[in-house]
């Protein structure tokens, strides 16, 4: 994949979309093959966003998005978990990015499928890596609130160029911000189109080409 | 299935009762001693309020010191001992730990400390602290496995290491459950620590088991009236106090 590259993965349930994205997270480790992922091991350097957002259900939104900010903590603030002033107004920032102005103090567990994601976008923002690996991002949510989403993810890319790579089935939101769509069936790679080519019926026919092979 | 089940719980309760040579006789003819018994503890010794609550405040304190305590000594111990967070080998360890400390009924760890250090509170605390380590550390490290595992894996993934991990996902998920758990345990340490006092460890039970030597059974039902209020007015407090947390954010 090329940096800043948007590539999206799309692919019947249990294709192996999540299990590749968690390879690419460096929560699996592959059987065989390598996973090459330049600056990994820098803190911070990758985001993940899995299919149920990873959010911490019992605390607010606001401490929410500052687990974006931890890996770039010093080590014992890392630990403690005091945040410098910067790091809190940017957080305020990033909530206000996402549209979720005035909410941080809102509980996770209170909020909306939508608003959730929101919240995990602003965890992105302000963590800024330079690879976001989002899992079904889209699963779940209303037609217009998905819409929302995608511009979000649309705008964040434009600003900061991170590299993105989202699992998803609704295709025809997301394809719209997609450098690449990438079709897997049974954990293999069978084709990849470009945007504009893909529409329902083409994958369609790609999911079940996929499953005979 | 049922009935297999039924019919070996009858078997193994006939199979107990006949080791012990139960004696539903001896249990009738000692009804007959329940009369004298009650003669003797009527009324109660109300003049041994003043004792009992000096002896109450004590043993409400070793119950406080010895939960605070235990808490934190079973934090790292139920972290090492959930096998969510901990890799296979720790894990073991830490439930070993946890489970031999269990092991010990609160009494034994009382006379234990005061062979140790001697008739006093402090002997008390250190029981209640360490039976307190070994409850704690189970119930936390079976909270910390039910959490959920996205949060963790999502800083995992942005390359945090496991401290920082407990530290920012797994406390502030468990923050309530863990509160919950104090206080259950709060609860249940000063009805153990009543009895500590038994063998010298401080608080009300060293009375009771005075007057209990003495035969004065009256100054025993004032003091056991005493404990049974205080049990009370504690589950009464830990429900308001719990249900209060519940649905509130405890940032650390």
């Amino acid at each position: 994949m090329g940096s800043g590259e948007c590539v999206l993965l799309v692919g019947p349930n249990g294709s192996g979309k999540s299990t590749l994205l968690r390879l690419l997270a460096g929560l699996l480790e592959p059987r065989a093959g390598t996973v090459s992922r330049p600056d990994a091991r820098t803190p911070g350097a990758l985001g993940y966003i899995p299919q149920r957002l990873g959010l911490v259900r019992h605390a607010t939104a606001r401490a929410n998005v500052l687990l974006g900010a931890v890996p770039r903590l010093a080590g014992w603030r890392r630990l403690i978990g005091t945040f410098p002033e910067a790091e809190r107004t940017a957080a305020e920032a990033a909530l206000a990015a996402v549209g979720l102005e005035g909410r941080g103090d809102d509980l996770v567990e209170a909020m909306s499928g939508g608003e959730r994601r929101r919240v995990a976008l602003a965890r992105a923002v302000l963590q800024r890596p330079r690879v976001l690996l989002a899992d079904e991002f889209l699963a779940e949510v209303d037609h217009v609130t998905a819409e929302d989403l995608v511009d979000l993810l649309g705008r964040m890319r434009r600003e900061t160029g991170m590299t993105m790579v989202v699992a998803d089935h609704d295709v025809v939101q997301t394809a719209r911000f997609a450098d690449r769509v990438v079709v897997v069936v049974r954990g293999r790679v069978v084709d990849t189109v470009m945007p504009p080519a893909v529409t329902p019926e083409r994958l369609r026919s790609l999911f079940r080409v996929g499953s005979a092979a | 299935m049922t009935k297999r089940v039924i019919a070996a719980v009858l078997v193994l309760s006939g199979l107990a009762a006949w080791h012990l040579d139960l004696a539903p006789a001896r249990a009738v003819r000692g009804l007959g001693n329940l009369l004298p018994l009650l003669r003797d503890a009527l009324p109660p010794q109300w003049s041994l309020m003043r004792v009992a609550g000096v002896a109450l405040v004590e043993t409400l304190s070793i119950a406080l010191l010895g939960t605070v305590f235990g808490f934190l000594l079973a934090l790292p111990l139920g972290v090492a001992g959930a096998r969510t967070l901990a890799p296979r080998r720790v894990f073991l360890v830490a439930r070993t730990v946890s489970a031999a400390i269990r092991s010990f009924p609160s009494l034994l760890w009382a006379v234990v400390f005061v062979i140790l250090v001697g008739v006093h509170p402090t002997a008390g605390v250190l029981a209640m602290t360490l039976y307190s380590t070994g409850h704690f550390a189970k119930l936390q490290a079976e909270g910390f496995e039910g959490l959920p595992a996205e949060p963790l894996e999502a800083l995992r993934a942005s390359g945090l290491g496991p401290l920082a991990i407990v530290r920012h996902a797994v406390l502030p998920d468990a923050a309530n459950l863990l509160v919950s758990q104090a206080l259950y345990m709060f609860d249940y340490n000063v009805r153990a620590s009543a009895i500590v006092g038994f063998v010298g460890a401080g608080g009300i039970g060293f009375y009771i088991a005075r007057y209990l030597a003495a035969l004065q059974y009256d100054g025993v039902l004032a003091l056991v009236l005493v404990v049974f209020a205080t049990v009370l007015a504690i589950d009464a407090l830990s429900f308001r106090l719990r249900a209060r947390f519940r649905g509130a954010s405890l940032e650390l």
